[in-house]
């Protein structure tokens, strides 16, 4: 079918260009599946019934469905239009119109056309999927991710090609959008392949030097640097924990000193070696003063460990230094509901839950303050608001 | 709790089961056990590898931990009284090793040893570091009330000043959390993803789970059902006074008066059918995936027939 091949193309142009993956035509196949599937479904559902000139509706209709299967795409673009335009509900028809517009790389159009359809049919997981690409392309940043994280928890990622456009794509947002250590969990997805490629580790790169930037975005002269970096982090996510250790050496050996670099080891390390983290984000701290990140690291690791008196002194040194830093009110919120000021504890978390209402640590540590306060309603409801936004994680992130 | 791990020479189980053995896929597991030392094999009928077993984690059912060419594994089968014999140590089942050396179980780097040790052990973690030289087995009153010891060495001297704090003036949250960094809090199983029956074994987070629960409420900490301090009680009826604390309008009679903090509802709804044994229905036996251990599921609710076990 002519809208499967057009947006084969279309995904194949999104996905190629990011990924660099061999064997597009054929990998780009299962994300075909799916919005063929989507296709087919959409194609034997009822017509909506209330149209006001049902003659002239069916025919143009008609034409459309001709053109998309001769692959006629500029005219199938217009009859699909034109049918809207008789009727405003064809919920069918926005979806085949937003596909061909997202085939020809007409992504504001696309976009558009798939918010009606989104209208009609909510939490369609295909459609929120391509949306979310489009906005994307758009340079719609926030609304991107949202989409493609929305579409990932309706189960878009279906097929193992689809998540890896879908997860590379949520990645690339989250570096985008300030948030570097999420990101980086995201990109943890792509050392089970080994499927390293340069693009990808300077993705890698960006999010671990905390660059709020695409890699289309950087310099070319900044490329070598952050892949360097990007290489090391995937190293060290895959398991090779001894090659990037040589590899983060050469890093830190750098003139000038790279800024984050201290933190992304440390970072890597905080879930394995708690201690050895400690001394990598001391040192980030000494080379860079006002690394606010590495200070949160700081009172973070002691949080986890239920030290809240430990953490109390470097979270309230983060939280005066950058008031603004999400996760600099979450570790005082934390700190301070642990330590006994649970009032004031509360107050931080739930500025914090406002400015990230979809981080799990926010929420967590609410659960728990609210709970220790006798706030029974608010904890249970943070609680299940927790399962809620974990219930797709299947894979434990540690041995039970 | 005291008996949580235990050294060669303290192991009555396998010294009255002196050869176990259990046939798993292509390899053969053999615990054998002379004179109060126990050695763990595997083979694939061709090779085998023997190792001493140093480790004994678990007062009824027992998992090793072994020690082989500088690394440290879980033992890929474990012992279970109920049998009585091997087999998969429970989380584990899924493991496929490809080879002998791999089948001698699952390789637990330092952070997963310090948390092993950490909890089965006293004194084997300090300030983050695992410290075998100062391990004592099983849980002393050090694991729990830190400082003790050196209270203890005060006291001689008529100095008290030292007493470690009392966390019975802790909220139930913070007890939860507290039993929880070993019985594990409800924060961490989320945030781990642990899903399923497996997560019975994880008692804080289940209670949490329960629609009563509440971390203000001293009536549901972990201490108000359980002493820490002796073994757990086992029979059913044991817990009603502790149910009917709040599930009773006789709650707020005298003898519960004292304990209903300001803050909590004086007493929840009665049960229509019963007043004893509560917790044969509300707290069900759930047994684990592999059939050889059962856990009281702390998820306190109202069970229906046929209901999928709630995660």
């Amino acid at each position: 079918m002519f809208v499967v091949d057009a947006v084969n193309t279309g995904m194949e142009t999104v996905y190629g260009r990011r990924l660099g993956i061999r064997g597009k035509r054929h990998s780009a196949f299962s994300f075909t599946l799916l919005i063929l599937a989507f296709t087919i479904l959409v194609f034997f559902s009822r017509v909506c019934s209330a149209q006001a000139n049902p003659a002239s509706f069916s025919d143009v209709a008609a034409k459309a469905a001709a053109a998309r299967d001769a692959n006629d795409v500029p005219s199938a673009i217009e009859l699909y239009q034109q049918a809207l335009k008789l009727n405003s509900q064809w919920s069918d028809g926005w979806w085949f119109l937003g596909s061909l517009q997202y085939s020809v790389g007409d992504y504001a159009a696309a976009s558009n056309a798939l918010t009606h359809y989104l209208e009609l049919t909510p939490n369609a997981a295909p459609a929120l999927a391509v949306r979310g690409l489009c906005e994307f392309e758009n340079a719609e940043y926030g609304k991107s991710l949202s989409d493609i994280q929305r579409a990932l928890a309706l189960g878009a990622a279906n097929q193992p090609h689809n998540e890896k456009i879908l997860r590379y794509h949520e990645a690339l947002l989250l570096t985008r959008t300030g948030r570097f250590e999420d990101a980086l969990r995201s990109y943890a997805f792509f050392t089970h392949e080994n499927d390293a490629n340069p693009e990808l580790l300077l993705a890698i790169g960006l999010a671990g030097l905390r660059t709020p930037l695409l890699p289309k975005e950087l310099k070319a002269d900044q490329q070598e640097l952050y892949m360097n970096a990007g290489n090391a982090a995937f190293d060290f996510m895959k398991g090779d924990k001894e090659a990037a250790h040589l590899e983060f050496q050469h890093l830190f050996q750098r003139v000038p000193p790279v800024p984050n670099a201290h933190y992304l080891y440390g970072f890597l390390l905080y879930a394995s070696d708690p201690d050895e983290a400690v001394i990598e984000f001391e040192k980030e701290r000494e080379a860079n003063p006002s690394n606010t990140a590495a200070e949160v690291m700081l009172a973070w690791i002691p949080l986890l460990q239920n030290d809240g008196s430990e953490a109390l002194p470097y979270a309230q040194k983060a939280a005066a230094e950058d008031p603004t830093l999400p996760s600099a009110q979450l570790v005082l919120g934390r700190a301070l509901s642990e330590t006994g000021d649970t009032k004031n504890g509360i107050e931080h978390l739930e500025k914090t839950a406002q400015l990230q209402p979809d981080n799990l640590e926010v929420h967590l540590a609410l659960a728990k303050a609210y709970s220790k306060s006798g706030r029974k309603e608010d904890a249970r409801r943070e609680r299940l608001l927790c399962l809620e936004m974990t219930k797709n994680d299947t894979a434990p992130a540690t041995h039970p | 709790m005291g008996r949580a791990l235990a050294l060669p020479g303290a192991n009555p189980a396998l010294r009255n089961e002196p050869k176990l053995t259990v046939r798993k896929g292509p390899y053969t597991y053999t615990v054998e056990t002379h004179e109060d030392q126990s050695t763990y094999s595997v083979s694939d009928g061709t090779r085998t590898i023997t190792v001493p077993i140093h480790w004994y984690f678990g007062a009824g059912a027992q998992t090793w931990v072994l020690e082989r060419d500088g690394h440290r594994y879980e033992s890929a089968v474990s012992y279970y009284p109920s049998i009585p014999g091997l087999d998969f140590t429970t989380g584990d089942e899924d493991l496929k090793p490809r080879n002998l050396d791999e089948a001698i179980g699952r390789e637990i780097g330092m952070p997963e040893t310090r948390v092993c040790f950490g909890c089965h052990a006293s004194t084997a973690v300090n300030k983050g570091k695992m410290t075998f030289e100062s391990l004592r087995p099983g849980v002393t009153c050090e694991h729990c009330h830190a400082g003790t010891n050196t209270h203890l060495a005060d006291s001689i001297n008529d100095d008290f000043d030292s007493a470690p704090p009392d966390l019975r003036k802790r909220s139930s949250e913070d007890i939860s959390n507290f039993c929880g960094q070993c019985h594990r809090s409800w924060e961490t199983v989320v945030r781990n993803h642990w899903r399923g029956e497996l997560t019975v074994r994880f008692q804080p987070y289940r209670l949490a789970n329960s629609k009563c629960f509440d971390g203000g409420d001293p009536r549901i900490s972990c201490i108000a059902c359980h002493d820490p301090h002796v073994d757990v009680v086992r029979q059913d009826s044991s817990y009603d006074a502790k149910c009917l604390a709040c599930h009773s309008p006789a709650s707020t009679a005298a003898s519960s008066a004292a304990i209903v903090s300001s803050i909590s509802p004086p007493h929840a709804k009665s049960c229509p059918t019963a007043q004893s044994d509560c917790v044969s229905c509300h707290m069900p036996k759930v047994k684990l995936p592999n059939g050889h251990l059962t856990f009281t599921d702390h998820q306190i609710r109202i069970v229906k027939p046929g209901e999928p076990f709630p995660n």
